[in-house]
């Protein structure tokens, strides 16, 4: 498994774990104490903030050519991936209050940011997907 | 004039028009004056014509021997994407956080906002999209 692998891997986890622990957290806060107290649920969203460590615990390799053509056009289909999906994401975030709560509708400013927030986690996840699909989940076809 | 060159030129051309037509929407509303009621439809309609000839322009070779599509043509798409990319983000980024900031996080907005947020958004990263490959075409002739 190379280096890319490795820190799409821990994204993946990571992102994963974070999503996972943030959704059953407002899942059981809404239940315990109501709607506006149960968004604090979404602390667990910095869980994902793990991931940006990957560059950090998996060194460079130390052999003479750490990035090949092929490396580089699998990291530029990923990108191209998630530079789509967060595109969809956005524009998904945009439009379904409009189609939910109806034109005359008004939301609060602080969805803005967590429309930002998904599209970032989006961006991350798809790319490290991406990457894995490409090289293959495991070792072979490194 | 190659096929990707073409391809921007009328992204281009289609995102200007579009981008005057939602800069003259809320012109219309605004200003009650019968010509400023008019500019709307009439830059819907010209991007719609756009369109349309985009299709016949795009289809049209130099040359039988032209051919689609290149190395070249590869990169400088490649660098347009990423131009395209980048602006993505610092336009969500600006367009999520200038609101939130504004109104001292506290206020709420329109969601009709939300989807014309959405359109400018896009035609804006469309015409940054068209730019860098008409400006790398231009300089490399």
């Amino acid at each position: 498994m190379n280096r890319s692998q490795k820190i799409a891997w821990l994204l993946v986890v990571t992102i994963s774990l974070a999503v996972i622990l943030s959704t059953a957290a407002i899942a059981v806060l809404y239940v315990k104490v109501g709607m506006p107290k149960a968004l604090a649920g979404l602390g667990f969203i910095g869980v994902a903030g793990f991931g940006g460590l990957g560059p950090l615990v998996f060194k460079k390799d130390k052999r003479p050519v750490t990035c090949d053509e092929r490396d580089k056009l699998i990291n530029h289909r990923a990108a191209l991936a998630a530079f789509g999906t967060s595109y969809l994401v956005v524009a998904v975030a945009c439009m379904a209050p409009f189609y939910i709560l109806g034109p005359h509708a008004s939301i609060s400013v602080t969805w803005l940011p967590m429309i930002f927030g998904g599209a970032a986690l989006t961006v991350f996840f798809v790319h490290s997907v991406a990457i894995l699909i490409q090289y293959g989940w495991r070792n072979k076809n490194e | 004039m190659n096929k990707t060159r073409k391809g921007a030129m009328a992204v281009m051309v289609i995102s200007i028009l579009l981008l005057v037509f939602s800069m003259t929407i809320p012109l219309a509303w605004l200003y009650k004056v019968p010509v400023l009621k008019i500019l709307p439809l009439v830059f819907l309609v010209l991007s719609y014509i756009a369109m349309g000839l985009s299709i016949i322009f795009f289809r049209k070779k130099q040359s039988p021997s032209e051919p689609d599509f290149d190395e070249r043509d590869r990169i400088i798409k490649r660098k347009a994407i990423l131009a395209s990319y980048i602006t993505l983000w610092i336009l969500v980024f600006l367009g999520c956080s200038i609101p939130f900031m504004i109104t001292d996080q506290c206020g709420i907005m329109p969601v009709s906002l939300l989807p014309i947020a959405l359109f400018i958004m896009f035609v804006i990263v469309m015409l940054v999209y068209s730019l860098p490959i008409l400006m790398q075409y231009g300089r490399g002739e």
